[in-house]
């Protein structure tokens, strides 16, 4: 009888361990596919996952169930100004006035960085625009390609004063959106004054 | 025997514990099938095209509906594909996206630190560019990050040119080989600033050590 007690005794502690690895195997099944589509499981929560509300994450509060919301109309960023004039009120008195930034190597360097990651997909790198949205997107059957964007080199035509490209800039023009919501007015500045470099080359 | 025994359920312990941290390869379904890897590798848009507030701010944005529109609206917008992008411009509504990098809240990360010492966003992020739908590769610990802030030179990458960080020079970083607790941390703020500085450019400095402070993160 006594030996019978043993054999399932033991039997019964050696279950607890392999009980534990299969259990950790079926945890891991999850870790080793390469795409997880659920949210992990946690063991134990230490203050990981809280229930505040974050930005971009997903908020039972609001209609939309997110986080994220439209600013109200003519919102200006704390550090921004409100670009008032319409994109079509081209002749409107308050489009005038030259390029305020000093001629510095670097803002010219500056204004390369910023028109080469805001602006080369259409205008490409020369401002011929022809750039990679034309030339490196392969078409489908039945589906019409981008609508050439303009030379902005303005060869053979008159060039528009600074303050005109800074109203296309912050107004917008035709298919352009305006950049304003990324870029403050100092940085348009100073992609006007890399592009005038861009025009001045043969 | 004892001994396998104990040793067998501790390591099932700390297998087990781990995974709660672990959640590489969490991928979630977005309501609009996004591709990294046909914009970035294919069209060769930089990550702050989109993600523009990862210079100037501490939290980055998800790019909105407007600045999917700025080639979208006139080109392949009648794909099925494209359904959600234009109701959200038509309807004025948000499109809520399921976030999947995450920090507990009782750390703080700014990116726009980290972007001005330039360190790539591969350091952290892996290669996105890779990928057709997003998702984590890196296991965010507070491991992972002290071993970058001590050891930067084996962890953090150079500004790649696709990542669109502004960096005056694209050289491979220098480190000091020795660390003197009685100077500022090497590019750290009280780094000196540069000369022809215009003010409302954030000049980016010299990477370094970061700092190991718990205040630096915990506050």
């Amino acid at each position: 009888m006594k030996k019978y007690l043993k054999i399932s005794l033991t039997f019964i502690v050696w279950l607890i361990p392999i009980g534990m690895l299969f259990f950790v195997i079926l945890l891991k099944a999850d870790y080793l596919k390469s795409v997880n589509k659920n949210q992990p499981f946690e063991l134990i929560n230490d203050m990981d996952n809280g229930i505040n509300l974050r930005p971009q994450s997903k908020n039972l509060f609001f209609e939309h169930k997110g986080t994220e919301s439209l600013r109200p109309k003519n919102s200006v960023p704390i550090s921004g100004k409100l670009y008032g004039i319409e994109q079509n009120n081209i002749d409107s008195s308050a489009i005038n006035g030259d390029n305020p930034l000093p001629d510095s190597k670097i803002i010219q360097q500056y204004g390369k960085y910023l028109y080469e990651t805001h602006c080369i997909y259409c205008h490409n790198f020369n401002a011929d625009g022809n750039g990679p949205i034309l030339t490196k997107v392969e078409l489908k059957e039945d589906e019409e390609p981008f609508p050439t964007p303009p030379d902005i080199r303005n060869k053979g035509k008159d060039i528009l004063p600074d303050s005109r490209i800074f109203h296309i800039l912050s107004a917008g023009q035709n298919l352009m959106f305006p950049v304003n919501y990324k870029l403050t007015d100092n940085d348009k500045w100073s992609v006007i004054k890399y592009l005038r470099i861009l025009q001045n080359k043969k | 025997m004892g001994v396998i025994w104990i040793t067998i359920v501790i390591v099932s312990f700390y297998y087990a514990y781990d995974y709660s941290i672990a959640n590489i390869n969490f991928s979630p379904s977005q309501p609009i099938a996004f591709s990294h890897k046909t914009h970035i590798s294919k069209m060769q848009m930089k990550c702050t095209f989109c993600h523009y507030d990862a210079i100037t701010k501490d939290i980055v944005n998800i790019p909105s509906t407007h600045s999917c529109m700025t080639c979208h609206l006139a080109f392949r917008n009648e794909v099925d594909a494209m359904k959600p992008l234009n109701l959200s411009y038509d309807n004025d509504s948000v499109i809520v996206w399921n976030r999947i990098t995450k920090l507990p809240d009782y750390v703080h990360f700014s990116h726009k630190n980290h972007i001005n010492k330039q360190i790539d966003c591969s350091s952290c992020h892996g290669k996105v560019e890779e990928l057709d739908s997003n998702k984590l590769t890196i296991q965010y610990t507070m491991k992972w990050c002290l071993d970058c802030h001590r050891k930067p030179e084996l962890k953090s990458i150079p500004p790649r040119e696709i990542s669109g960080i502004w960096a005056i020079s694209n050289n491979k970083l220098n480190f000091q080989s020795g660390k003197d607790l009685t100077k500022p941390y090497f590019g750290s703020r009280h780094n000196s600033r540069r000369e022809n500085e215009e003010e409302f450019i954030i000049m980016p400095s010299d990477p370094g050590f970061g700092p190991e402070n718990c205040s630096s993160c915990h506050y």
